[in-house]
C-alpha cells in the first residue's frame, strides 16, 4: 500500500465517524422526548389511545389484495376515533423489511401487531415472545398450539374461488376455463385448484388452463398470459394476480371474454369484460381484528373468515352486460352452492393437498360431497 | 398461434425496446449506464404522476423523456465530468432511484386512482394482411413510434456529424479530442438523449401496460435492456430482432401449452430470457465494444 | 498494519481540501435528504432523529443492526476481493441466493449426523455454493472474454428462479407461504451468550480478518492486487489472468454464499422467496465506501446497516416508507464519489 492509501484508510474511517456524529448531532437537536406520531394514515388518537399496527408487504393502491385490508385499517380507525391508533405498514416487499417493520412497530409501543400477509408465520412466533405483553396476529393456516399472545387469521379464500369456478363452468360456452396466477406458492393455489374444483363441480367436461406470471404487478405478462387462454379456448378467466388483472382486462376486450378478479369488486375498472368479483372482505376482517385488538378481546385461536361468517369469498352482483351473460339458471346453481358451502354439506380437502399444483383435476369431485 | 405469438411479443417488448436504443447511444457514445434501471423507473413514475395529475397521457410520455433528459445531464456529471466509476455509480442510482420513487410514491398516489392506457390503432391495409396483421400492425401508436425511432437512432448514429462524433467518443475519443470536439460533451449529449429514450421505455410499462406505477414496476428490464445491447451488437436495426427474440422468449412461456411445455416448471420457462442472454454474451463476444466503453476520459 | 508515521507526516496527509470535501458531502446529503423527508411530507429534523433512536437507541433495534450489518459486512467482502483485481461483482445477490439454498437444503434434508455437524456442513455448503456461481462467471470471463458484469446480472435472476422453484419442489409445504419449513432449532446457528444475536456475526468478522490477512499477506492475495494494479504488466511477469480472476471470483462469492447461509441459518431461521432486499447490490455500496478494504467493510457496513434499520422505523414514527433508507444510502455514497471524497480509481473499462 502507498502512503497516500494508508492516509486515504484512515481519513475514510474519519469521515464515518463524522459522519455519525453529525447524525448525532442532528438527532440531539432533535426534540427526543415527544412521541413525534405522525402516521400519515391513522388518527392522532388520545394518550391512552390503543396503538394496533398493521404490516404487509405489496402497496395497498393495487386495487386488490393489499389495498382491501388498508381499507379496512381506514374503516377501523374511524369507527374508534380517538380510542384506537391505527398505523398502517405497507410495502416491506422482503422478509427483511417486514421483519424490521414489525420490531419497529412493537418497540414503538403498538399493543397488537397484525401481518396481513401470509408470508411469515415465524415472525408471528419471533415477536409474540419477544414482546408478550402485546398481541401479534398473522395471516396463516390454523396453528396446532397457540402462545397466549398469538393469533392466526385465514379468509377462507377457496371458497369463493370454488364458488368462481363453478360459475365459470356454467357460463363458459366452450368448456374451458383458465386461471392466472403470480407464484406457485399454496396461498395462491388455494385459489387455483378451488377454481377448478368448482368448475369441475358444476361442468364435469371442463378443461383448466393455468398460468404463471411470476410477478403480482407485471401486468403485461398478466395480459400475454391471458390472451394464450383465451387463444387456447377458454373464455372465463379467474385473477389471481392482483394488481396485473388490468393487464387480463385489456387481453379479454381484444380477444373476447371475461375476467374474474378476485378480492374487491372490480366491475367498475372493466364493466365490459368484469364477469363478477370474488369479494373475500378483507376490510371487514381486518377492521373486525383491529377493533377485538383495540377492545383487548383478542383469543389465541385461529379466527377463520368464510362465507358463512362474513360473506367472505361471495360473488358481487352480476350487472350489466356481463350480467346477462349469467343466465336465471346459472344463478340459481351458483346461489345453492353458495348455500351447501355455507351449511357444510361441501366438504374441502384440508389445505396441504389443495395447496398442491394441479389438486384440481386430482380430487375427486364426489368426495366433496360429504359422506358420498 | 404464431399470430399470437407475435401479438405478445409485440406487447412485451415495446418499453424493453425504448430502454436498448436508449442503451446502445450511450454505450456507442463510451458510457456504460447500469443506471439504466433506475431512469426506467423514474421515467414510469414521471408517466403515471403526470397522468394523475390530469394532462393526459402523450404529455405523460413528454414529461417522461424530458425528466430522462435531465437525468441524462445529471449522470453525465457524474460519469463524465467527475469520472466516477461507471458501474458502481449505476448500482447507486439504481438504489436511489428504488427508494425516492417509492417514498414519493408513497406519499402522494392515491389508492383507487384508475390509471389509463392507450388504446391500439390499426394501420389501414397492413393490419389485413393475415398472420402477422393484426399481430404487428395493430397495436398502440407509441409501438409503431419505438420502431420509427429505432431508424431514428440508426440514421443519428450513422448519418450526422452528432452521430458521427458520438461513435468516436465512443472508439476513439483521444482522436475526436484531437479533432478539437468535446468528448465530455459529446458524452454528456448522448446520456441525455439515451436516458430520454429510456424513461420513454419506463413511461411505455405504465401507459401501454398498466396505466399506473407501482413500486419497483421494472423489475429487472432494464437490466435486461443492458443484455440486449450486446446481443443487438450496438446495432439499433439489430435491437429490433434481438427484443423480439426475448419476448418470444418470455411469451413461450405463456403458451407452454401449446408448445406440449406443460410439464416443464413455471420457473425454468421464465428463466429463457435470462440465459439466452447469457449464451449469447458467451458466444457472442467476437462482437467488437466500442473501445472506451466504460473509460472516463481524461484529456492529458 | 504499517507504521503511521510521524505527526508531521499525518498533517501532511489530512489535506483540508480533502476534509472540505468530506464535510461538504455530508452536509449535501443530509441537506437533500432533509428535503426529500419535507417532500415526502414528515419533519426532516423528527425522521433523522428516528433513525437514530430506531437502530441505535432500543435493543432490539441494536441487534437488527448488528445482524444486518454481518450480512452487509459479507456481501462487501464479496465485492471487494474481486475488485482488488478490477473486476466488478455485480452478482452478489445470486451468489447469495445460491448460499441460502444450498444451507436449506443440508439443514433440512441431512438428517443423519449430530446437529452441531448438520449447521458446519450447511455453512460449508453455502460457501461453495456461492464461490461455484462465482466461478461459474470467473471463468466464462477467463475462457470467452465474456462480459462478467452481463453474465453475473443475468445470472442473478435465472438463481433466483431457481431457489423459488426448489422452495416449491424441494421440500415440503410449510403451511401456506412461499417458504420452507423451519430450521430445526439444534442446527440453526447458536446465538451469541445466550442473547439474540446470532453468532453468525463472529463469522463475519471472522471473514474480515481472513479476507484482509489474504490480500495483506498471502501470495495470491498479492496476486490478486498485482493484477488489479497492472494486468499488462501481471500478464507480463507470468501470472495467468484468467485463473486470477476464476479464483477471485469464487473467493467473493464464497463470501456471499456464506451471507445466504447465515441468513438462513441464523437470521430468518428458514429459507424465504423474498428473504433477501438487494444485499448484492447494497454491498457494492459497502465495498465501495471502504474503499475496497477489508477492514474498512466493517464501518461502512455498520453505517449502511444503522440507516436501514433506522428507516425501517420511521413508518411508525413519522410516517415515511422505509425505502428511503436507500435514498439516504444512495445520495450519500454518490456525493461522496461526485466529490472525489472517494477518488475515481484507475479506470479498468469494461475489458
Amino acid at each position: 500500500m502507498s502512503r497516500h492509501s494508508i492516509g486515504n484508510r484512515w481519513q475514510a474511517l474519519i469521515a464515518a465517524a463524522c459522519a455519525l456524529a453529525l447524525a448525532l448531532g442532528v438527532a440531539a437537536c432533535g426534540d427526543s422526548d415527544s412521541s413525534t406520531s405522525g402516521s400519515t394514515d391513522g388518527g392522532e388518537g388520545s394518550a391512552d389511545a390503543v396503538e394496533v399496527a398493521m404490516v404487509t408487504s405489496g402497496a395497498h393502491t393495487d386495487s386488490s389484495f393489499v389495498q382491501s385490508w388498508w381499507e379496512g385499517s381506514q374503516q377501523a380507525q374511524s369507527e374508534l376515533g380517538d380510542a384506537a391508533k391505527i398505523v398502517w405498514n405497507d410495502g416491506l416487499n422482503s422478509l427483511d423489511a417486514l421483519d424490521r417493520a414489525a420490531g419497529a412497530a412493537l418497540t414503538n409501543g403498538a399493543e397488537a401487531l397484525i401481518f396481513t400477509t401470509s408470508e411469515a408465520p415465524q415472525l408471528v412466533t419471533e415477536y409474540a415472545e419477544k414482546f408478550p405483553d402485546a398481541w401479534v396476529c398473522g395471516l396463516e393456516a390454523p396453528r396446532e398450539d397457540y402462545l397466549a399472545n398469538v393469533c392466526t387469521m385465514l379468509p377462507q379464500y377457496w371458497e369463493g374461488a370454488f364458488l368462481a369456478g363453478a360459475l365459470a363452468g356454467l357460463v363458459t360456452e366452450t368448456d374451458r376455463v383458465g386461471v392466472v396466477s403470480a407464484f406457485d406458492i399454496p396461498v395462491q393455489n388455494l385459489q387455483v385448484e378451488g377454481f377448478a374444483l368448482g368448475a369441475r363441480y358444476t361442468n364435469p367436461d371442463v378443461k383448466i388452463e393455468r398460468a404463471i406470471t411470476e410477478s403480482l404487478i407485471d401486468s403485461g405478462k398478466a395480459r400475454a398470459a391471458t390472451q394464450a387462454q383465451l387463444a387456447a379456448g377458454a373464455d372465463v378467466i379467474l385473477s389471481a394476480v392482483d394488481e396485473a388483472a388490468q393487464g387480463m382486462y385489456l387481453a379479454a376486450r381484444d380477444a373476447g371474454g371475461y375476467v374474474i378478479p378476485q378480492y374487491t369488486d372490480q366491475y367498475e375498472s372493466a364493466p365490459d369484460v368484469v364477469l363478477t368479483s370474488v369479494v373475500y372482505h378483507h376490510d371487514e376482517v381486518g377492521a373486525t381484528l383491529a377493533k377485538l385488538a383495540v377492545e383487548g378481546e383478542l383469543e389465541a385461536k385461529s379466527y377463520e373468515f368464510d362465507l358463512a361468517t362474513y360473506g367472505v369469498g361471495e360473488l358481487a352482483p352480476f350487472r350489466g352486460a356481463t350480467g346477462e351473460a349469467v343466465s336465471e339458471e346459472a344463478r340459481k346453481q351458483v346461489a345453492e352452492i353458495q348455500k351447501e358451502i355455507e351449511d357444510g354439506t361441501i366438504i374441502f380437502p384440508g389445505l396441504e393437498e389443495l395447496g398442491e399444483r394441479g389438486s384440481g383435476e386430482s380430487i375427486s369431485v364426489a368426495s366433496l360431497k360429504g359422506g358420498t | 398461434m404464431v399470430e399470437l405469438l407475435l401479438t405478445t411479443t409485440v406487447l412485451l417488448t415495446v418499453p424493453l425496446l425504448l430502454a436498448t436504443l436508449g442503451e446502445i447511444v450511450t454505450e456507442r457514445a463510451g458510457v456504460l449506464n447500469i443506471g439504466i434501471e433506475g431512469v426506467m423507473l423514474f421515467g414510469a413514475f414521471a408517466a403515471a404522476g403526470v397522468i394523475q395529475l390530469g394532462p393526459g397521457r402523450p404529455v405523460a410520455v413528454l414529461a417522461a423523456a424530458a425528466l430522462g433528459a435531465a437525468l441524462g445531464v445529471l449522470l453525465a456529471v457524474l460519469f463524465v465530468a467527475r469520472r466516477v466509476n461507471q458501474i458502481v455509480g449505476g448500482v447507486l442510482f439504481n438504489l436511489f432511484a428504488l427508494g425516492l420513487t417509492t417514498v414519493l410514491f408513497d406519499r402522494y398516489f392515491d389508492a383507487g386512482a384508475t390509471g389509463s392506457v392507450f388504446g391500439k390503432l390499426a394501420l389501414p391495409l397492413l393490419s389485413d394482411l393475415p398472420v402477422v396483421g393484426p399481430a404487428l400492425f395493430d397495436q398502440p401508436l407509441l409501438a409503431y413510434l419505438s420502431v420509427v425511432l429505432a431508424g431514428l437512432v440508426w440514421w443519428l448514429l450513422t448519418r450526422t456529424w452528432f452521430g458521427l462524433h458520438l461513435r468516436a467518443a465512443g472508439e476513439r475519443p483521444r482522436a475526436l479530442d484531437s479533432a478539437g470536439v468535446s468528448v465530455g460533451g459529446i458524452r454528456t449529449a448522448a446520456l441525455a438523449v439515451g436516458c430520454a429514450l429510456v424513461a420513454l421505455g419506463g413511461a411505455a410499462l405504465v401507459v401501454l401496460q398498466s396505466g399506473a406505477f407501482t413500486p419497483n414496476i421494472t423489475e429487472g428490464r432494464g437490466f435486461i435492456a443492458l443484455g440486449i445491447v450486446l446481443v443487438a451488437r450496438w446495432s439499433p436495426w439489430w435491437a429490433l430482432p434481438a427484443v423480439a427474440l426475448f419476448g418470444l422468449a418470455e411469451s413461450v412461456k405463456f403458451q407452454a401449452s401449446t408448445f406440449g411445455l406443460e410439464s416443464v416448471p413455471p420457473e425454468f420457462l421464465a428463466m429463457l430470457p435470462y440465459l439466452v442472454a447469457i449464451v449469447t454474451v458467451t458466444v457472442g463476444t467476437a462482437a467488437r465494444y466500442p473501445a472506451a466503453l466504460g473509460v472516463p476520459y481524461v484529456r492529458e | 498494519m504499517r507504521r503511521l508515521g510521524s505527526l508531521a507526516d499525518w498533517r501532511q496527509r489530512l489535506d483540508w481540501r480533502y476534509l472540505a470535501r468530506l464535510l461538504a458531502s455530508l452536509a449535501l446529503t443530509l441537506l437533500l435528504v432533509g428535503l426529500i423527508f419535507d417532500l415526502a411530507g414528515a419533519d426532516p429534523v423528527a425522521a433523522f432523529e428516528a433513525l437514530i433512536r430506531g437502530s441505535l437507541g432500543n435493543p432490539l433495534g441494536v441487534e437488527q443492526t448488528i445482524e444486518l450489518g454481518a450480512i452487509l459486512v459479507l456481501a462487501g467482502l464479496a465485492v471487494t476481493i474481486p475488485a482488488r483485481a478490477s473486476l466488478w461483482n455485480i452478482g452478489g445477490e445470486g451468489q447469495i441466493f445460491a448460499g441460502a439454498l444450498a444451507a436449506a437444503s443440508v439443514a433440512l434434508k441431512v438428517t443423519g449426523p449430530d446437529p452441531a455437524i448438520v449447521m458446519l456442513l450447511a455453512l460449508l455448503a453455502g460457501l461453495l455454493a456461492g464461490a461455484a456461481v462465482a466461478a461459474v462467471a470467473g471463468a466464462l470471463r477467463a475462457l470467452t472474454g465474456a462480459n462478467e458484469v452481463l453474465t453475473t446480472l443475468m445470472l442473478n435472476f435465472v438463481i433466483a428462479l431457481l431457489t423459488f422453484y426448489a422452495i416449491t419442489n424441494w421440500f415440503p409445504a410449510a403451511g401456506i407461504r412461499g417458504s420452507t419449513p423451519e430450521i430445526p432449532r439444534d442446527v440453526e446457528l447458536p446465538t451469541l451468550l445466550g442473547g439474540d444475536i446470532t453468532s453468525g456475526v463472529l463469522l463475519a468478522l471472522a471473514c474480515v480478518v481472513a479476507a484482509h490477512v489474504l490480500l495483506t499477506r498471502t501470495r495470491l492475495g498479492l496476486t490478486i492486487r498485482a493484477v488489479g494494479a497492472n494486468p499488462e504488466a501481471a500478464r507480463h511477469n507470468g501470472i495467468r489472468l484468467g485463473s486470477v480472476y476464476t479464483v477471485s471470483f469464487a473467493i467473493g462469492g464464497a463470501f456471499a454464499g456464506l451471507a445466504g447461509a447465515i441468513v438462513v441459518l441464523g437470521i430468518d431461521g428458514l429459507l424465504a422467496r423474498d428473504f433477501s432486499p438487494g444485499y448484492g447490490f447494497v454491498g457494492i455500496a459497502v465495498a465501495l465506501l471502504a474503499r475496497s478494504r477489508p477492514l474498512l467493510v466493517v464501518p461502512a457496513a455498520a453505517l449502511f446497516s444503522i440507516v436501514t434499520v433506522g428507516g425501517s422505523y420511521l413508518e411508525s414514527a413519522v410516517g415515511l416508507s422505509a425505502d428511503v433508507a436507500l435514498v439516504i444510502q444512495g445520495t450519500l455514497l454518490l456525493l461522496l464519489l461526485a466529490l472525489w471524497v472517494i477518488p475515481p480509481q484507475r479506470a479498468a473499462g469494461v475489458r
